[in-house]
């Protein structure tokens, strides 16, 4: 009973990925690379032997892993400000942190540009557009990925274990090699490949600021989808992408590998690292940089919104798109994404559970839950079009809005849950079936109270990825109204100081409220409680 | 734990408030417009329109049509017309609209080989002016011309009023030293203006056209990717802090910009250039294998009709195709009035257009 009852659960995140995702993605690679039923394979020659495309791949190559490696780096550095140093306010530092994943890329790549763009303060013409400002801006976006992902993991790091090491004779120092970066490792390895993703398959950001000059192989997908529908070329293309995703799981399960499972803190312990007073000044200095960093774009934003006055609020209310005031795309963007995290919460937390006990199982699912991010969206929402019609015609119904920004929420929520599973191992289980507790028993008292930790930070996540979601609700055809990302698009596409600074100032309300929930998120999480 | 258990129960309720306040409020999910107000003996039916983000319509016109003819009209709509046109081709076997409106003359080609519009008479044709119905004569059983806009050079008469100087009234002008560095272009490749404005210079120079563009390089015109990037951060007088008082646009951006400066202007600050404005017509039709094809059918004469087109130039800032319509005062007003506008055939836009952006790509970008 309780097998068949872990097979079910075992095959709703596979059902989730397979019917949203994998269908749509066959049906679409099915129609570029076997039109007419039999496979033809010719054209994967001719479009991997062209330079251009050759050119085309190694820069998407070289600028995420440039990107990912910052990204770590800094984030890595931010988390370890955040968690183990505590200075003042850095409840505040981890909230700013995670501002920037939350806005569409359209927004952000107006406040580089009004910061270091011809004609702004800090004018540096060369910057816009070029490789540079591309990586600077995918850093900026994935550093919450990193710090929320290896922070909370790092929270939830027994401090005992360094103070037992230091009774030992171990200096600080090297303990930070032996015992901070194995226990690290997964948390680092998972952010990092997510990381990677994004930046491999960017769009938003490449195409702001990138220029004419620079082409992904995301925006020679979706060139070669929207404009040609060239979908044999673009059908190889997206078959690298997909080896993409795969060689990137592979490199960070093997280094993600821990040689032993640590059980989590007894409690969550707010513990400050004792540092020098000189130390202590340094890392004060970085927190506050970075906060500053991160609110300058941000603070250019706002600058935009109020700038334009009155006419700004009073266009977003007076004016009307068909029945629908830009005012009115809060409300759904609301709605949309309030029923986008329960579908991926209740999705995450059901495969993490499937995940946390199966080792090999939960690696391939693991790569499956991941293709969405790292799979052109344009192609799956062409895909989506041919396949999504049978059982029920999803294709014109307002559902599928969610469920797509879902399938990119769902692997964030995963991977929230499922190291603070994992690293319990089965021993706290085991130990309540020798007590005499049924698997439910064992679920109630011991599973749920350790997902609960995780569960508001991770809804808190994959309510803000649906609001700023851009990527994925850009390429359907939808049957409702649109998303705030999508309005301010919009507003942005006309001419008009008013209209411009409505979309700045909907991009504004976006940054207020993911500020809020972020907040909410902290509060709610600083509770102390006990697991055993 | 007390806290953990309000928070999610406060997190329930107010997703179950905002949906219920979502489906119940003006805002709902669903974009039904229309009451059921049909006149007696008229069934309602729903009909589906697939359209782009710049489709904008006046909500008393669509509701008097619903309560005229008892059929809703629900919109489908895809961010650009590029990517719907080809999304259409791909499920023509099974639509998921019963009309299409947006698809536009470089794309009109490519939507009627691969068949996916019905054959369908259409009584408006008879109202539309004679020289839009003759550019188009093969393909009137299958769409209707709906409405028609220039893309031109615009440029900001501010900047050049500040420095004395004068403003650009040709193709030619802006590869003259004069003008150097003071362009900006979208990209042909992924944007449609840009396709648009490539197009024109094309049957403009002939088999020179690729000299123009050089020119163009040497005399440092900024390429990027979209109308947005253009408009908001490259050009001058786009608000935002662009340095370039020249771009590719639209001849109705004039009164666009002043309707959208929400009162601030009375008079536009943007001037057309309107030698090589590159005429884009935008068509409607009723799909093949559609649920309900008669229905959508009026729905095209609907948007052929007097109303929507007397409706549709502050909506969607286009022109009506249809003889006799009024123009409204900004427009007659402000709006650039482009006496020779460029006409490409749509069908060598169909055929060529593949061609003429790989050859545009290797020469500007290399």
């Amino acid at each position: 009973m309780v097998r068949v009852g872990r097979w079910i659960v075992g095959l709703v995140p596979l059902l989730f990925v397979g019917w949203f995702v994998l269908w749509p993605l066959t049906a679409i690679l099915g129609r570029g690379l076997a039109p007419n039923g039999s496979l033809s394979l010719h054209v994967v020659g001719d479009v991997l032997g062209e330079h251009r495309t050759q050119r085309i791949i190694w820069f998407t190559l070289w600028q995420s892993v440039v990107s990912t490696g910052l990204a770590v780096v800094i984030g890595v550095a931010i988390a370890y400000c955040i968690e183990r140093v505590r200075l003042p306010g850095h409840g505040f530092v981890r909230t700013v942190v995670m501002l920037p994943f939350a806005l569409p890329t359209l927004v952000v790549a107006a406040g580089f540009v009004a910061l270091v763009g011809q004609g702004s303060w800090f004018a540096a013409p060369s910057l816009i557009p070029s490789t540079t400002i591309v990586i600077v801006a995918h850093v900026y976006f994935n550093v919450a990925i990193v710090v929320r992902v290896v922070g909370t993991r790092w929270r939830s790091l027994d401090p005992h274990l360094w103070h037992a090491a230091s009774t030992l004779g171990q200096a600080r120092r090297s303990s930070l090699l032996t015992l901070t970066a194995p226990l690290l490792a997964p948390a680092i390895a998972g952010a990092a490949s997510i990381v990677m993703l994004f930046c491999f398959t960017s769009f938003g950001v490449v195409l702001a600021l990138g220029g004419a000059r620079q082409s992904t192989i995301e925006t020679e997908i979706y060139r070669l989808t929207t404009q040609e529908l060239a979908l044999d070329r673009a059908a190889v293309l997206v078959v690298v992408q997909l080896v993409a995703v795969g060689v990137t799981m592979l490199m960070s399960s093997r280094m993600g590998r821990t040689r032993y499972s640590v059980r989590s803190a007894s409690r969550q312990v707010d513990e400050q690292v004792v540092l020098s007073r000189r130390t202590r000044c340094a890392w004060t200095l970085l927190q506050w940089l970075v906060v500053a960093l991160v609110l300058v774009p941000l603070g250019a934003i706002v600058s935009r919104a109020i700038g334009g006055g009155l006419d700004g609020v009073r266009f977003l209310n007076d004016s009307k798109f068909g029945e629908v005031r830009p005012i009115d795309s809060v409300w759904t963007s609301v709605t949309i994404a309030c029923w986008s995290t329960v579908i991926a919460v209740t999705v995450g937390a059901v495969s993490a559970f499937a995940l946390a006990r199966r080792r090999r199982f939960s690696r391939v699912t693991d790569v499956l839950l991941v293709i969405p991010l790292g799979v052109s969206a344009v192609t799956i929402g062409f895909g989506s079009l041919i396949a999504l019609d049978r059982p029920f015609d999803l294709r014109s119904s307002w559902f599928i809005v969610p469920i797509a920004q879902a399938t990119i929420a769902v692997p964030f929520v995963v991977r929230m849950l499922l190291p603070t599973l994992q690293t319990v191992g089965t021993n706290l289980g085991e130990a309540a079936a020798v007590l005499g507790a049924d698997r439910a028993a064992v679920l109630r008292t011991i599973d749920l109270p350790l997902i609960r930790r995780g569960f508001l930070g991770a809804a808190t996540f994959a309510f803000a990825i649906s609001l700023g979601e851009f990527g994925a609700t850009a390429f359907i055809a939808r049957a409702g109204e649109p998303t705030m990302p999508l309005m301010i698009a919009r507003l942005l596409g006309r001419p008009g100081s008013a209209a411009r600074s409505g979309a700045y100032l909907l991009a504004v309300v976006l940054l207020v409220m993911t500020f809020v929930l972020a907040t909410l998120a902290e509060r709610a999480s600083a509770t102390r409680r006990s697991v055993l | 734990m007390n806290r953990g258990r309000t928070l999610c129960c406060s997190f329930l309720l107010l997703t179950a408030s905002s949906v219920a306040l979502g489906a119940c409020g003006s805002s709902s999910p669903r974009t039904k417009v229309g009451v059921s107000t049909s006149s007696p003996g008229v069934t309602s039916t729903t009909v589906t329109l697939l359209t782009h983000d710049a489709f904008d319509v006046s909500e008393p016109i669509l509701k008097a049509f619903t309560a005229a003819t008892g059929i809703k009209v629900k919109l489908l709509k895809q961010s650009d017309a590029g990517i719907m046109v080809n999304q259409a081709i791909l499920t023509k076997d099974r639509p998921q609209a019963d009309v299409m409106y947006g698809v536009d003359n470089t794309f009109l080609s490519r939507s009627l080989d691969e068949g996916i519009f019905a054959s369908r008479t259409y009584r408006s044709l008879d109202n539309i002016e004679t020289e839009h119905l003759d550019r188009f004569r093969d393909a009137l059983q299958f769409v209707v011309p709906i409405d028609y806009g220039d893309v031109c050079l615009n440029f900001d008469k501010a900047w050049f009023a500040k420095r004395s100087r004068t403003p650009p009234t040709s193709l030619r002008d802006i590869t003259s030293a004069e003008y150097r560095g003071l362009t900006v272009v979208e990209n042909p490749a992924t944007s449609s203006p840009g396709l648009a404005f490539l197009a024109a210079t094309v049957s403009v120079h002939g088999d020179n056209w690729k000299t123009y563009w050089e020119q163009l390089k040497a005399n440092d015109v900024r390429v990027v990717n979209d109308w947005s990037a253009a408009y908001e951060t490259e050009f001058s007088a786009g608000g935002g802090s662009g340095t370039r008082p020249i771009v590719v646009s639209y001849a109705s951006s004039p009164p666009a910009d002043v309707v959208y400066s929400g009162g601030a202007k009375t008079e536009p600050s943007i001037g057309v250039v309107t030698d090589g404005c590159f005429r884009q017509y935008e068509f409607a039709g009723v799909l093949k294998n559609a649920a309900h094809a008669d229905a959508g059918s009026k729905l095209v004469e609907f948007l052929a009709s007097a109303e929507f087109q007397t409706d549709m130039p502050l909506k969607m800032f286009v022109y009506p195709t249809r003889r006799d319509i009024q123009l409204p005062e900004v427009f007659a007003k402000y709006a650039a009035v482009v006496p020779n506008p460029v006409i490409v055939d749509y069908r060598t836009l169909g055929t060529s257009r593949s061609s003429w952006i790989r050859e545009w790509t290797e020469l500007e970008i290399g």
